[in-house]
């Protein structure tokens, strides 16, 4: 039974990894001759990145299916996991391929109704609070409570806060903190999350939520995620009509903000 | 036991190479950064390095210049274990002076040891030929 879901997995996983490669075809054809040698240098590390959880999950079931007999049957739960939580990586690469693909070709939309965003932030942050706790990273909220509700699009405003908040804790090392905060701002609500992280040049800060663009790399950053997410989250904001914007945090860090409009 | 030194951010990738290494009793080391990488080879003094190529703070082809232009150091095995396989990088790295370059989507993980082992018993490097 077990084999089973490793092959079913693998298989999902081999079929993912060429959709990905088919969207990203999508993605860059077309493009102005001068910047194309960088997005063949993104390309490649796209490529590379991909090629990363593949290879996990690869090595996962090689070792279960060879080495049975060698492993625990809580050695093979733990590689199952890795193989399913490496799976989620890759589902996610695909949507976030997709999700630009749909922005380049005008058919990225979203669908509002009034809803709690104070709720939608609480819930994101408790989200997070295993993978924090693993790094021994505080995740605070402090969330104004006057907030009435707001006309958004829940689960893409979801999604910014899980790039924010995941883009966050790459970058913050171990023992930091993560501040989200909400706050009425005229006819506006302002939400922000500071990090105490490594921080961000002011020369990246302009070119960060370009698509071919990612900010560094930590050894916390690894295989996770392709640069894509915050042109994704600018692409969500602006069709709300808000913005998205990055400041410093004193006396290290970022504070990501972005502001969306009641009505 | 020969101590095989692996310079790997990819935590993941890392344990199932470890677990498998460790299966056919090599002792496994981990540096998860490209920086302090040589200094740690230096302590350590393995039989043989596994290198990633990227890699934060360093990356793996200057580590393997720089181990190679040491005298204390430039007789210890390198493999690079890499998703990196464009034609540039394997000629670099072999003229550098890897003793074989493998690519981890590639690579049967229950395979490593035997290959780690040859070569461990051997100065002849690769002729395997890796593109992507």
């Amino acid at each position: 039974m077990e084999l089973s879901k490793v092959a079913l997995i693998g298989v999902v996983s081999a079929l993912a990894s060429s959709l990905i490669l088919m969207l990203l075809m999508r993605v860059f054809r077309k493009k102005d001759a001068q910047i194309q040698k960088e997005q063949d240098d993104y390309i490649a590390m796209l490529v590379h990145d991909i090629r990363a959880p593949l290879s996990v999950v690869k090595g996962a079931v090689d070792i279960i299916l060879h080495e049975a007999k060698n492993l625990t049957q809580e050695d093979i739960t733990k590689l199952l996991n890795q193989v399913k939580d490496t799976a989620d990586d890759l589902l996610s690469l695909v949507n976030d391929i997709l999700d630009v693909s749909k922005i380049e070709s005008g058919k990225f939309e979203i669908k509002k109704v009034p809803a709690d965003l104070n709720l939608l932030l609480r819930s994101v942050a408790d989200k997070f609070l295993s993978v924090s706790n693993q790094s021994n990273i505080k995740i605070k909220t402090n969330l104004d409570a006057t907030l009435p509700k707001v006309s958004m699009d829940a689960d893409k405003v979801e999604r910014i806060m899980n790039n924010l908040l995941s883009n966050s804790l790459k970058f913050t090392p171990d023992g930091g903190e993560i501040l989200i905060s909400s706050k009425l701002d005229g006819n506006m609500v302002k939400v922000s999350i500071a990090d105490t992280g490594i921080g961000i040049s002011d020369a990246m800060k302009s070119k960060l939520f370009h698509k071919f663009v990612q900010a560094g790399k930590t050894s916390k950053s690894e295989g996770k995620g392709t640069g894509l997410g915050l042109t994704i989250s600018k692409e969500i904001v602006e069709l709300h009509k808000g913005k998205i914007w990055i400041e410093d945090n004193k006396p290290t860090g970022s504070i990501f903000v972005f502001n969306l409009p009641l009505v | 036991m020969n101590k095989i030194l692996f310079v790997e951010d990819d935590q993941a990738f890392y344990n199932l190479c470890a677990m498998e290494l460790k299966m056919k009793g090599y002792d496994v080391v981990h540096v998860a950064e490209g920086s302090g990488a040589v200094e740690k080879i230096r302590s350590e003094k393995p039989a043989l390095v596994l290198l990633d190529i990227v890699l934060p703070g360093m990356n793996g082809l200057d580590i393997l210049k720089e181990l190679k232009e040491d005298d204390d150091l430039k007789d210890i095995k390198v493999a690079m274990l890499t998703n990196f396989g464009m034609d540039e990088n394997v000629n670099k790295a072999m003229d550098l002076g890897a003793n074989d370059y493998f690519m981890k989507y590639n690579i049967v993980l229950s395979e490593l040891p035997d290959k780690i082992g040859s070569l461990l018993g051997s100065n002849k490097k690769s002729d395997v030929k890796v593109t992507g």
